[in-house]
């Protein structure tokens, strides 16, 4: 599924050259549960972001489903990341202005009824049916991150990432959550989380220890 | 979700924003216009002032030698004395003053001396007091330098080529290259007996004289154009000359308040646009998380840039509309007290509305576009970072 080959990334920061990926190299199988787990600093997010196709690596190659997304074009790639990959994040980053039911659309490669169709039934799912007319700031935290959430897999994608998505959480919240990645695993899909907390790592398939931009 | 209906829901949730930018592109749509239609309704008031300040018209014969005029400052051709009575004759233009005169250059005792016979002002209807001062006939006025020559003083009688003229008044110094030193001043008749040019004038002056002709569709036309068109139809075989001394002050005014435009323009739009693109910058700045999100569920840089751009698209139209009507009305309300006398050619001007929309969503386009790019160019990793 995930094949990283040679990673490096490197950024400049206070005129010093930062390494946050030092030649990586490691393969993530079809249906893993994947925790990225280290210290804060560790390259864990740049990881996440660069398997995203979000974060143009210095050198080395990232594949997925054999198809080496960093040859592709801008375009393509973003094609690529809509129809492959969904993404979770800590801050939920949903749209102020827009309604639930219209950040969870947001991510429809195709805007027609079936989709509007799915991401209703996901809201249903996550139990935000009565709140589908109701902009983020009406929402709990949890409901924001069910709502992340559904807009992430609203297209069924085989890929999911999230940046620690349960830190921002109540325990209560953070095991719904932790309970929709499990089930959305339990279908086939590969999950790679970033993550510190326990209960996640205790679910992982695959544990990836960084420390300095290395595997440790 | 249609792009429209995004751009609106986004307009809606940061209206303080949106209306601060309308506010800036109006204030600069409705300076522009009502600046413009001042503009426009200042030049028509300075034409038309132009023309009630009157030209000072200098009717000679058409085969005058110009050469010979310039020289020595009157026609070396004389006129019928009846192309007075015509132009006094016509209603079309009025005039302060009107006089025709007879003058020639003889010698007289030694002396170089410039008969000049001149005609009472004839009473019109819009002047039936005539205002300038008439010389009885059979009495003179002499130059300064041929008093001082030849020791003339007021009630002397002097006589030219056998007419005898009593001396009404000795004249004041004038300037020294002034011709009136050397002058004589008489009555027309007697001016012409002396010279044997019975029934003849050389020049018709008119002071501050009006061409009272409205043009079809109430065009302004240039008064030194409309005189002369005019003139050509009464006296066919004259030519006009015009000095206009006060209407060119007042073109150089026009043209001073042009050159303020030329720089109250520029500078207005440069701090609005200022203020805009700091706008436009928070405005992003507040929506680089939603930028991320956007890049992270595969929008392109096109995309999310037609996103951001439309605001300012309808920021501008909006705002051409509202700045239009400001300006409009503005101009509408205060135009007629300050253009008094083009005050019913003041209006709307449709056509500006039109160029209003394009500059203004150029404009809100422009000033967006930096700070648009620079957030649509910000690597969306960092944004969607846990920070």
């Amino acid at each position: 599924m995930i094949k990283i080959k040679n990673l490096t990334t490197t950024y400049n920061k206070a005129s010093k050259k930062v390494i946050a990926l030092d030649d990586l190299t490691l393969d993530i199988a079809q249906g893993q549960f994947a925790a990225i787990q280290g210290p804060s600093g560790c390259g864990k997010t740049t990881l996440l972001m660069t398997i995203g196709a979000m974060l143009q690596p210095s050198s080395g190659d990232v594949v997925i489903n054999n198809e080496n997304i960093y040859s592709l074009s801008q375009y393509n790639r973003n094609r690529f990341r809509a129809a492959n990959i969904g993404f979770v994040f800590q801050m939920f980053h949903l749209v102020p202005y827009l309604t639930i039911l219209d950040n969870v659309m947001l991510a429809a490669v195709k805007k027609d009824k079936s989709s509007k169709d799915r991401a209703r039934q996901l809201l249903d799912e996550f139990g935000l049916a009565h709140r589908i007319t109701h902009r983020p700031d009406q929402l709990s935290t949890g409901e924001k991150q069910r709502t992340a959430i559904a807009r992430a897999i609203l297209n069924n994608p085989p890929l999911i990432l999230a940046d620690e998505p349960t830190g921002n959480l109540d325990p209560e919240n953070a095991a719904i959550v932790l309970k929709f990645l499990k089930d959305y695993h339990s279908k086939g899909h590969t999950i790679v989380v970033v993550t510190h907390g326990q209960e996640t790592k205790n679910i992982a398939t695959v544990k990836i220890n960084l420390k300095d931009g290395k595997l440790s | 979700m249609n792009t429209l209906k995004f751009i609106f829901k986004e307009i809606a949730y940061s209206r303080y924003n949106f209306l601060l930018s309308i506010i800036a592109v109006t204030a600069g749509v409705g300076l522009f216009v009502a600046f413009f239609t001042a503009t426009r309704a200042s030049d028509r008031e300075t034409k038309k002032i132009m023309l009630y300040l009157g030209q000072n018209l200098r009717i000679i014969s058409n085969d005058t030698d110009m050469d010979f005029f310039y020289e020595q400052g009157y026609p070396d051709k004389e006129m019928p004395q009846q192309y007075f009575a015509d132009f006094q004759n016509t209603n079309i233009f009025v005039y302060n003053h009107v006089s025709a005169t007879l003058q020639k250059k003889i010698d007289w005792q030694d002396s170089k001396v410039i008969i000049t016979g001149t005609s009472p002002e004839k009473p019109t209807k819009q002047k039936p007091m005539p205002t300038t001062y008439a010389i009885e006939p059979g009495t003179a006025h002499v130059g300064y330098q041929l008093a001082q020559k030849h020791q003339i003083k007021k009630g002397d009688t002097i006589e030219i080529d056998g007419l005898k003229l009593k001396v009404e008044n000795t004249l004041a110094r004038a300037p020294s290259e002034d011709r009136d030193n050397i002058r004589i001043f008489m009555d027309l008749t007697d001016a012409q007996k002396i010279l044997n040019l019975p029934g003849k004038i050389n020049e018709i002056k008119a002071l501050e004289c009006l061409c009272t002709i409205e043009t079809p569709g109430g065009e302004i036309v240039e008064p030194e154009q409309l005189a002369r068109d005019e003139l050509k139809k009464i006296l066919p075989q004259a030519q006009v000359l015009l000095s206009r001394g006060i209407a060119d002050i007042r073109q150089k005014q026009r043209d001073m308040i042009i050159k303020y435009a030329n720089f109250i323009m520029p500078t207005l739009c440069i701090v609005l646009g200022i203020c805009l693109a700091v706008l436009a910058m928070l405005n992003v700045r507040q929506r680089q998380s939603e930028i991320g999100i956007l890049r992270a569920l595969g929008y392109g840089s096109c995309r999310i840039s037609i996103l951001l751009l439309g605001k300012f698209v309808v920021i501008g139209i909006v705002s051409a509309v509202a700045g239009f009507y400001a300006g409009t009305q503005t101009i509408m309300y205060y135009g007629p007290g300050i253009f008094k006398i083009t005050a019913k050619a003041i209006q709307p001007d449709y056509s500006l509305l039109q160029t209003a929309i394009y500059a203004a969503v150029a404009f809100s386009i422009i000033s967006a576009f930096i700070p648009v790019m620079l957030a649509i160019s910000t690597d969306p990793a960092k944004t969607l970072k846990n920070d």
